[in-house]
């Protein structure tokens, strides 16, 4: 990036009307158009004409990233009366404590499979009821065609998240957020999440419900792999979430054609990061909220959903996220644990883009068991506890003014 | 399948008073256009009303979806006798057909983009890459298939059910509701089970060629009710039949919503002029840019696939590309000539920018004219015989390699010119793509 592109894309950044990353290196606005396509393209079972376009699965949850990320917003998670998921936009995440995925259905419960072979089940959940009467959402699958599950498997429903603005979270500064912990009062203090790369070293996880991806790289490239069962060069098996214990699926055709190929080339890959990055941050609805903002910050909701992050170049990620895992208690916690982070711990969802999923009714928190921003507080426990209170000790008018504030993110 | 593009396009606002702009004299006289476009030059320097350019526009698109449509009619007769006796020639003849009213569709396409409602629909009529597994048996003599490996073998016209996510879809009966649901089951999860590739796979087969010489191979005897070959000739054919005149009756619907009393027209024209006119835009700059240059062009080249081409079954596709930027330029200057020779035409948005600013308005024609040109030489070479567009993408073919990036670079010229057309309107448009993405003074600087 040259000096005055760099100026440029801060003071765009800072206007809040382009995400800074999306300049990358050698890629320009037509590899970025490339990036889109590619982000849309539903993906072919192989052998397919297209061979570019082929090796779906076989195992899958989706064909398309868009298919998760509606026009790059989030997923919507719909429970039918009798329990089903329709559609698509949440996974249901596998794992047991040593880091492991289920032996035999791996790291994803895939809900479709190509054309003679089984998927492994259709996404459920089910109610648990807490003392205090509020119904905490759990996921049950159902139709589990490769028998039961491993009694050490943990479960995660997890929503997808909106992806605009995002890329921006890759920019903001290490030493800015650990500054961030610092400052946060003890109570409330959240926590760095680092993860250990294939290469062995350590990355500050920054994307997913949890942290547990580093970059958006990382993360595509576990989506190409796991939910769409197509190899990158992160992960060059071509079978994706197949395990040894599913020979069929280990077996069935995929769309490599010769030693050391993947499904999807580092050229795909990074035009669809280039493009995620380029996607603006939402901007907030209708006029500012003065009032609203400034509950929100006396609430203590601004401590960890920061209105806005420094990023590398200067600019500002206006997200309304601290990166850090914080622990809310119980009432959220599944039953997944991912290795060094707790089963309650989360990190802070960003907040920007909220109007959109409440409008599409998406539902809200990681498992869409909240469809109102009043309710999404409701299940802030642990160290979001405080805010909580502070919130329902609000009087009408406040309340209803940080609630604006909130659903016109 | 693509997202409607009005979901994930990125808005940038124009009206910027860039030095180019506010350099070009106001009083400057009307250059004659480039001989290219005869329907310009004749045209005074005196602007139309934008009500009037709108509305020939709807005109436009009413007669050329059926204009389109009456080709695909025709398409349909020779299907029809083709099935009714197969044979080498009556499967010559449908070949021929489906070539000859796939040029009166492309010259549409820059009505998708910005029209919500044709982008909608597009996807059951053209939709890319296509899964023709799902459809029929695809290369029995691929080593690694084997005829027990099941999966091989489901595919709609081998089998009685389908199964999508967890609902199992009963196939026994191929009906256009059915080609429509596998297209839309669950949104962006189906398959592509009908429109002009699924046609056209079920014509020609799989090119089984890679970057050599040939298209899909695939036998006439593969509709040959006494002798079938493939298995399953009565399905097969009746897949066929059924695709043709589903994809007729979805193009007939198109007309009919650009028709008097259509939906797409109605959409267009509730819109104030600005808006209207910014449609018409973003239409011809997203299929330049994002789509044509990008997505058809710029990713094959990347990817050296010789599938990575639009019309891949029949090696056509140096005709979709070059009759995508005719009908581009048809729609700038609002004209267009009808399949049975006569022509039309109106006022346009190039009458509305020359009058705003001829210098721009000499930009975009000689723009245009350089990327037709530069189109023509991969439909020439391709006509000629020489080597057809997948063989072009060969990676090592620096010929056929440079050609298309001579076509890439082109479109992109042409639509930053088109952006300044925008600009010197003083429109808002959503451009799918654009260097103003990350650069928003590109459109300046060229
Ligand atoms: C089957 C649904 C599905 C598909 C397909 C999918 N995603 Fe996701 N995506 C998710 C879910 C669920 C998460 C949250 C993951 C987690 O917390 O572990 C996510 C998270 C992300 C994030 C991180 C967002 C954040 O705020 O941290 C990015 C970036 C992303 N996805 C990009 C992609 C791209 C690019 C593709 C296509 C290559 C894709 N996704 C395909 C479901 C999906
Ligand atoms: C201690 C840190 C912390 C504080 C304080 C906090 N939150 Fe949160 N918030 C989180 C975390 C972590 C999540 C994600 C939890 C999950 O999905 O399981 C979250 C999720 C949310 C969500 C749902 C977002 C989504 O994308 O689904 C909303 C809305 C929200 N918070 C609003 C608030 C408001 C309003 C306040 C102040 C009253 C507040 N939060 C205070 C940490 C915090």
């Amino acid at each position: 990036m040259s000096g005055a592109r760099a100026a440029l894309g801060a003071g765009l950044a800072a206007a809040g009307l382009i995400a800074a990353g999306s300049a990358v290196a050698g890629l320009d606005a037509l590899d970025v158009q490339i990036g889109k396509a590619l982000f849309d393209r539903a993906w072919v079972v192989a052998p397919a004409s297209t061979k570019a376009d082929d090796g779906l699965g076989p195992l899958f949850d989706a064909r398309a990233c868009a298919s998760c990320h509606p026009r790059d917003g989030r997923g919507s998670i719909h429970v039918e009366a009798d329990g089903t998921l329709e559609g698509r936009g949440a996974v249901l995440a596998l794992g047991r404590p040593d880091g492991s995925g289920d032996p035999v259905y791996g790291r994803r419960l895939q809900i479709d499979a190509v054309q003679g072979l089984t998927p492994e089940g259709v996404l459920a959940v089910e109610e648990r009821v807490l003392p205090d009467g509020r119904k905490a959402r759990v996921a049950a699958p159902r139709h589990l065609a490769y028998g039961p599950l491993d009694p050490a498997t943990g479960l995660s429903l997890r929503a997808a998240p909106d992806l605009r603005g995002r890329g921006l979270l890759e920019e903001v500064p290490e030493a800015a957020l650990a500054a961030i912990a610092a400052a946060q009062p003890e109570a409330v203090r959240g926590r760095l999440r680092h993860v250990t790369l294939p290469d062995g070293t350590k990355a500050l996880g920054r994307y997913g419900w949890k942290a547990s991806q580093p970059s958006l790289e990382a993360q595509s490239s576990e989506a190409f792999f796991l939910d769409m069962g197509l190899s990158t060069p992160l992960h060059p098996e071509p079978w994706g979430d197949c395990t040894a214990a599913q020979e069929a699926c280990r077996a069935a055709p995929h769309g490599i054609e010769a030693e050391g190929q993947v499904e999807i080339a580092q050229s795909l890959l990074v035009r669809v990061v280039a493009y995620v990055a380029s996607l603006p941050v939402p901007q907030p609805e209708g006029s500012a909220n003065r009032k609203g903002a400034a509950v929100f910050a006396a609430a203590g909701c601004a401590q960890c959903h920061q209105p806005a992050l420094p990023t590398a170049s200067g600019g500002t990620a206006r997200l309304f996220t601290d990166l850090l895992l914080h622990d809310l208690g119980p009432g959220l916690a599944d039953t997944l644990s991912e290795p060094g982070v707790a089963a309650g711990e989360w990190r802070t969802a960003p907040l920007a883009g909220i109007s959109d999923a409440l409008k599409r009714k998406t539902g809200l928190l990681h498992d869409g068991r909240a469809q109102s921003v009043a309710e999404a507080v409701g299940w802030h426990g642990g160290q979001a506890d405080g805010a909580r209170r502070a919130f329902q000790a609000l009087n009408a008018a406040d309340r209803a003014a940080l609630v604006a504030y909130v659903s016109s993110l | 399948m693509r997202a409607p593009f009005a979901a994930a396009a990125i808005a940038f606002a124009v009206g910027l008073s860039g030095p180019a702009f506010a350099q070009a004299p106001a009083s400057a006289p009307a250059k004659p256009a480039a001989s290219a476009q005869p329907a310009a030059s004749a045209k005074p320097a005196a602007a139309p009303k934008a009500r009037d350019v709108v509305l020939h526009y709807a005109n436009q698109a009413q007669a050329m979806y059926t204009n389109s449509y009456q080709a695909a009619v025709a398409m349909q007769t020779a299907i029809n006798a083709f099935l009714a006796a197969p044979s080498a020639e009556t499967h010559q003849a449908a070949k021929a057909a489906w070539k000859k009213a796939r040029d009166p569709y492309q010259i549409t396409e820059g009505f998708r983009f910005g029209n919500s409602i044709v982008d909608e629909w597009e996807g059951n009529v053209n939709a890319w890459p296509l899964d023709e597994g799902l459809i029929d048996y695809l290369d029995k003599s691929r080593p690694q298939s084997s005829d027990e490996n099941p999966l091989y073998a489901a595919n709609v016209i081998a089998s009685k059910t389908i199964r999508i996510g967890k609902k199992t879809v009963d196939v026994s009966k191929i009906t256009p509701q059915l080609l429509h649901q596998l297209n839309s089951a669950a949104g962006v999860e189906a398959n592509v089970a009908s429109g002009w590739h699924a046609i056209e796979f079920l014509l020609w087969g799989k090119d089984l060629h890679g970057t050599e010489r040939g298209a899909g191979e695939r036998p006439w005897t593969d509709y040959d009710l006494k002798a079938c070959t493939g298995g399953n000739c009565d399905r097969r054919a009746q897949y066929l039949k059924v695709a043709t005149d589903t994809l007729v009756a979805d193009l007939k619907e198109m007309a009919d919503d650009w028709g008097p009393k259509g939906s797409a027209r109605a959409a267009l024209l509730k819109k104030k002029d600005k808006a209207a006119l910014a449609v018409i835009f973003t239409g011809i700059g997203s299929l330049s840019y994002g789509e044509l240059a990008g997505e058809r062009m710029k990713l094959g080249l990347l990817l050296h696939d010789p599938e990575e081409e639009q019309d891949c079954f029949s090696d056509n596709t140096h005709n979709s590309h070059y009759y995508d930027e005719v009908g581009i330029q048809d729609i700038y200057y609002g004209r267009f000539t009808k399949i049975d020779g006569s022509t039309m035409s109106g006022p346009s948005v190039a009458d509305l920018v020359r009058a705003a600013d001829p210098k721009v308005a000499d930009e975009i024609d000689a723009k245009m004219a350089a990327a037709l040109a530069a189109i023509k030489v991969i439909k020439d070479t391709a006509d000629s015989g020489e080597m057809f567009y997948d063989m072009m993408l060969a990676e090592g073919n620096a010929k056929g390699n440079q050609m298309i990036q001579n076509g890439v670079d082109a479109l992109v010229a042409q639509a930053h010119a088109i952006e300044r057309g925008v600009a010197v309107l003083k429109l808002q448009i959503k451009v799918e793509g654009s260097d103003s993405l990350d650069n928003p003074d590109a459109a300046k600087k060229k």
